[in-house]
């Protein structure tokens, strides 16, 4: 089964839900997310993900 | 027996044609096949379609688009029409941007509305669903619309936005300093503070602004000094013949009058847009002559 493993969808959905964490706790008022912080979380969301696409298709 | 010259025979030239690649592909081949075509690395061309995505959708206009108009690779030579597999790759392109469209709207909303944590709640369990696809199989396609989702409400959160202010054009013009609210809201939209007809009596008269999207717009009467303080999410302040601006854009600007010279002192808190402090409408000139200096 690991070798099914959809690899790039895996990275997306860890990335996504932490950075559901961050907005949770952004909601709670326990951290303040300022677009300084947001660009380069967005860019290494969006590269990971074409990094992991990239890698996933030379295995 | 005579033995004829072998002439080599030429190469009938390949016509270079613009395909989708089914070799490199993270959705359709798109950036695989123009990639191949131009010469440039297809994540390069990703890259690129990423970027013109923030740029009101492009990126997936042009995607979309070459989807459905570029045939692919891997029916190079046949050149049937197939009328069913353009129909069903029309449904899923447009599936899947409808799917982005309403995840990206309902980040926004969300955040803005004040369900900010039941919002990343939605957004932590389409990450899990993510994560649990990529063991089951077959949610790939879901990467782009949780991405949405996700940056939409980011931005928001990043905005401090709110539109629970109410939405379109606010116009106020209290006629005494003492009239004047201590606050004015607007969601989104046009907010204007028009004091140039407002008798103010010497000494401080302080106003907070809160706009989520738009333009809040202070007109003052020129016997008046005006104070301003401002945090901008994403846009820019003009104050007289100031203007300046940026995200996450912080604006002061401290100032002193005569003895018995009202002071107006204007504090904003604006998501996306502009303060604007003037004596007239669409006047970008100097002011604040009741100043000290």
């Amino acid at each position: 089964m690991a070798e099914r493993i959809d690899k790039p969808a895996l990275v997306a959905g860890l990335l996504v839900a932490a950075f559901g964490v961050v907005l949770l706790l952004d909601a709670g008022g326990e951290v303040d997310l300022h677009f300084a912080a947001l660009a380069p979380i967005a860019v290494f969301m969006a590269g990971a993900i074409l990094l992991t696409l990239g890698l996933s298709r030379r295995d | 027996m005579t033995t004829a010259a072998q002439t080599p025979t030429p190469e009938p030239p390949v016509s270079k044609r613009l395909t989708r690649s089914s070799g490199d592909r993270v959705i359709a081949g798109v950036a695989g096949g123009f990639g191949r075509y131009v010469g440039v690395d297809p994540v390069v061309i990703r890259l690129a379609l990423i970027v013109l995505v923030f740029f009101g959708g492009a990126g997936l206009v042009l995607y979309g688009a070459a989807w459905l108009i570029v045939p692919s690779d891997d029916k190079e030579g046949d050149g049937s029409f197939d009328g069913r597999d353009v129909a069903r790759r029309t449904g899923i392109a447009l599936g899947i941007l409808a799917l982005t469209i309403v995840a990206a709207a309902g980040g926004f909303w969300g955040f803005a509305t004040g369900g900010g944590t039941a919002t990343a709640i939605v957004v932590i369990v389409v990450g899990a669903a993510l994560v649990i696809g990529a063991f089951t199989g077959g949610t790939r396609w879901l990467i782009v619309p949780a991405l949405a989702l996700a940056l939409s409400a980011g931005a928001v959160a990043a905005a401090d936005l709110d539109v629970r202010g109410g939405v379109g054009e606010r116009i106020y013009r209290p006629a005494t300093g003492n009239q004047l609210r201590s606050e004015y809201k607007l969601g989104i939209g046009h907010l204007r503070l028009d004091l140039r007809n407002t008798d103010f009596s010497p000494g401080t008269h302080r106003v907070h602004l809160k706009l989520g999207v738009g333009q809040a717009e202070v007109l003052v009467p020129d016997n008046v000094c005006v104070a301003s303080t401002a945090h901008i999410s994403a846009g820019q302040t003009s104050v007289f013949d100031h203007s300046t601006g940026g995200a996450d854009h912080d604006w002061q600007d401290d100032r002193t009058a005569p003895e018995g010279t009202p002071v107006l002192n204007v504090d904003a808190d604006i998501g996306f847009g502009e303060l604007r402090i003037a004596e007239q409408p669409d006047l970008y000139a100097p002011g604040n002559e009741a100043c000290n200096g």
